[in-house]
């Protein structure tokens, strides 16, 4: 199906090309053949070629109409390419300088284009390299993580996708913006030198926003932790998030130190994919029942009370672009315990303990100190004082130096 | 005319799919050109060649068993299957038959193979001149490869047994050609006697006289820069592929490809190593399939350059030599080059660009495509062609003599 459309997003000139090609191939015309036999493959050739030519023509017409029905649904506006005038300064500003004219986009150089998003689904690399190349467009584009080149197995799509999108990005963009050191240091190794790329590269830390906003946003109890002792890990339920190591390591503190002295393991996010062994572990054990629950719908305000009121927090993940959620814990004064991920050393400041994510003799172990031992806790707690977290616009301000910074030549 | 039998592993059909068959071709049309009756005779299993691409003469085992014990030990194939040939008293008979009938003043062997054939028959036929040319050291070649499912202790049999084979042939053949001059050095050195250096030649078109512009067209339409490369879905030509792009083609920028010809381009895709970073290579290898032997010219012509990505095996020659032949610059490895002697040797840096290293391999790429590299030089594309074969045959094999009758043996 794509190859279809893909074939129908070619030029006329490209896709007769295209058949071409193909009807070269397939249908060759040989000096060793008599001449009625050459004769019927040219004709054939000829038939084949204009069916073929006519068919991609309906196609497109049908195609191009569909794309505008649905961008005039969504509102969506395209950039106009079939003309570069009027150019407008880097200094009158994005708004300006994406000029609209008779509702479409227009790019000029110097143009801003800004990509906060993972659009891997969605971007037209070979159009954004000629916006960027040929346009001069500058394009800054955020890095989350490269885990699915760096732990394949634990991405939910498949891992080429991303790849591509992170390989394109870096073959064009202006500025690619990392949210960690580590992510940095990761595109470097995993993306950059195996492609030989150089792209400008820079990080910043994303902001907190939860805890700069608590006052604003408020805090609601959770009605079914209330009284309660309990542990929280925030996070999607997912393969890459290790929530096994946890459910795993609850049980064998149920066994050694008993269910009543044991605290209520929440696990705060939505059911994701490749979650089989959790639910087998969350549903089937009914022993470790009373002291599990699952959060799968919360409100900021409702995550905000169970960030302060909780013992500790856990972050097991096997790998992390960042690690918002050990960061949020901190911010609120709780403590974490993190795997050895070096982003979540990152966003901690090497605060707190860190346990190898597979080492599940190790994670048992810190968490029954946790949950036996007010004074180890005490110091923990005096520990995550001292984190300061990212300012909250160190991210935005990030974003601001790129835009402005001056182009280098391709 | 005097008649010269050619024995080879395959049928000769003039769409030549691999180097070996192509480089038997070229033989062929030599000296026929040089005067002689050259009757092609293929020794093969019925299973491996259809039945539209044999010749009149070919002799064809038929046997289902040795068809699955081929089909089974890839690596092996042309060994079992001769092997069962020789012990087969009709494909003797057959050969006997041709012999007597097409009285030949020689009998060239293409490769070792139909020397198991042969060589029975040789008593009777005392007068008969041997001609052995060979296309690599094929013990050497397979000692190099995973034999699975070949036991190691099977393999290593084989192994000798091919090695005496060769050796055999060598010593009995009152004349050896080799394409390698290395080769041709160790053989020499093996069997105490002179061997005689053919490299091959190519015979794709000069770029001067290329009129056919399909893949030009398609490369300015759709704005594609390439790199060209043709070659079989021979074991070494993948693995060079992946040995010299392991990450894929992620070091191409948008608009620069690597365009592939021959049946390597499927082999390519659909290896799981081409699917680990499918999107990527997807946008950046286009492959065409098998082309005829009046397009190669036009397929090169159209490329910034041509590559040999091939480390291992002995299949590497008759794509070098049309790599050079077509005037582009051609970027290649040690390995691809051994063996053409001191006119290639002399090459390198000026005309041949040499890479060991996937790093250095892909910076060469893009230099080619970005900034362009040149092409050989025209005495050196010279040397390459059929009319340089055609003068060294004329000197180790000589042009005919009038025929001489050949008694049966009593």
């Amino acid at each position: 199906m794509e190859r279809a459309l893909d074939a129908v997003r070619l030029t006329p000139d490209a896709f007769a090309n295209r058949i071409s090609a193909f009807l070269l191939e397939s249908l060759p015309i040989r000096p060793d053949r008599n001449a009625f036999s050459r004769a019927s493959r040219r004709l054939v050739r000829a038939v084949v070629a204009t069916t073929a030519r006519t068919g991609h023509h309906g196609a497109r017409l049908t195609l191009s109409a569909g794309r505008a029905a649905r961008h005039r649904a969504l509102g969506i506006t395209q950039p106009d390419r079939r003309g570069s005038e009027p150019q407008t300064s880097e200094s009158e500003g994005i708004d300006e300088a994406l000029s609209q004219q008779d509702g479409r986009l227009k790019f000029a150089k110097g143009d801003v284009l800004i990509c906060l998003a993972n659009l891997w689904d969605y971007m037209d690399y070979r159009y954004l390299a000629e916006i960027c190349q040929k346009d001069g467009v500058k394009f800054i584009c955020v890095i989350y993580d490269v885990i699915a080149v760096e732990l394949p197995h634990t991405t939910p799509g498949p891992p080429h996708v991303y790849h591509r999108h992170w390989v394109e990005v870096g073959h064009v963009a202006h500025r690619l913006i990392c949210i960690s050191a580590h992510v940095k240091r990761k595109y470097t190794e995993l993306i950059a030198a195996p492609n030989d790329l150089a792209p400008s590269l820079t990080h910043a830390l994303l902001p907190n926003f939860l805890a700069e906003r608590a006052a604003e946003i408020g805090e609601q109890p959770v009605r079914a932790l209330m009284g309660k002792t309990f542990v929280v890990y925030c996070s999607t339920i997912e393969t890459r998030k290790n929530h096994q190591v946890l459910l795993q390591a609850w049980d064998a503190m149920r066994q050694d130190i008993g269910i009543d002295a044991l605290p209520v393991l929440v696990l705060v996010g939505k059911w994701g994919w490749g979650t089989e062994a959790v639910r087998l572990l969350v549903e089937r054990n009914w022993r470790l029942r009373p002291k599990l629950l699952v959060l799968d719908v919360v409100s900021d305000a409702a995550l905000i009370w169970l960030y302060r009121h909780a013992r500790f927090s856990v972050f097991p993940a096997l790998a992390e672009g960042f690690g918002l959620g050990a960061a949020e814990s901190l911010a609120f004064g709780t403590p974490v315990v993190i795997s050895t991920c070096p982003a979540l050393a990152e966003a901690t400041e090497g605060l707190m303990p860190a346990i190898p994510p597979l080492d599940f003799m190790g994670w048992a172990r810190e968490l029954t100190r946790l949950v036996t031992d007010d004074a180890y806790l005490a110091e923990l707690r005096g520990r995550a004082a001292n984190f300061h977290g990212a300012a909250y616009d160190t991210f935005a301000k990030e974003i601001k130096r790129a835009a402005v910074s001056p182009s280098v030549a391709a | 005319m005097a008649t010269m039998l050619m024995l080879a592993p395959y049928p000769l059909n003039p769409n030549p799919r691999h180097g070996g068959l192509m480089r038997a071709l070229t033989i062929f049309d030599a000296l026929g050109r040089l005067g002689w009756d050259v009757e092609a005779v293929g020794l093969y299993h019925e299973r491996f060649f259809a039945p539209q691409d044999r010749n009149q003469h070919d002799i064809v085992l038929a046997d289902d068993a040795t068809g699955d014990e081929a089909l089974n030990n890839m690596v092996f194939a042309d060994y079992l299957i001769a092997l069962r040939m020789s012990e087969t008293r009709a494909m003797r008979d057959a050969l006997r038959r041709l012999i007597i009938e097409r009285q030949p003043e020689l009998i060239l062997v293409e490769q070792p193979w139909p020397w198991l054939v042969l060589k029975p028959l040789m008593r009777e036929f005392p007068g008969l001149r041997v001609v052995y040319s060979s296309q690599n050291l094929e013990w050497r070649v397979r000692e190099e490869m995973d034999c699975a499912p070949a036991s190691e202790a099977t393999a290593t049999g084989w192994c000798e047994a091919i090695k005496a084979l060769e050796l055999d042939l060598a010593r009995q053949a009152n004349t050896v050609l080799t394409i390698s001059d290395l080769e041709g050095d160790e053989l020499a050195r093996l069997v105490g006697r002179p061997i005689a250096h053919v490299p091959a030649t190519s015979t794709i078109a000069e770029p001067s006289l290329v009129r056919h512009e399909i893949f030009r067209k398609l490369a300015h339409v759709e704005h594609v820069r390439f790199a060209a490369t043709i070659g079989s879905s021979y074991w070494p030509n993948v693995e060079g592929f992946f040995s010299l792009f392991p990450e894929g083609l992620g070091f191409l920028a948008q608009g620069e490809q690597i365009w592939a010809a021959g049946s390597i381009g499927e082999a390519i895709r659909s290896d799981p190593r081409f699917h680990d970073f499918w999107s990527i290579n997807d946008s950046r290898l286009r492959h065409f399939g098998p082309i005829e032997e009046i397009h190669k010219g036009a397929f090169f012509s159209a490329a910034a350059c041509v590559i040999v990505p091939v480390l291992q095996g002995g299949g590497a020659k008759q794509k070098t030599a049309d790599a050079i032949v077509s005037g582009k610059a051609v970027i290649a490895t040690s390995h691809a080059i051994e063996g053409y002697g001191p006119d290639i040797a002399a090459a390198v840096g000026n005309g041949i660009y040499l890479a060991d290293t996937a790093q250095d391999f892909r910076r060469l790429v893009r230099r080619a495509l970005r900034e362009g590299l040149p092409g050989c030089s025209v005495e050196l594309r010279q040397s390459l062609r059929p009319r340089g074969m055609e003068t060294r045959l004329a000197a180790i094999i000589g042009r005919p003599v009038p025929p001489i009758q050949i008694a049966r043996h009593p």
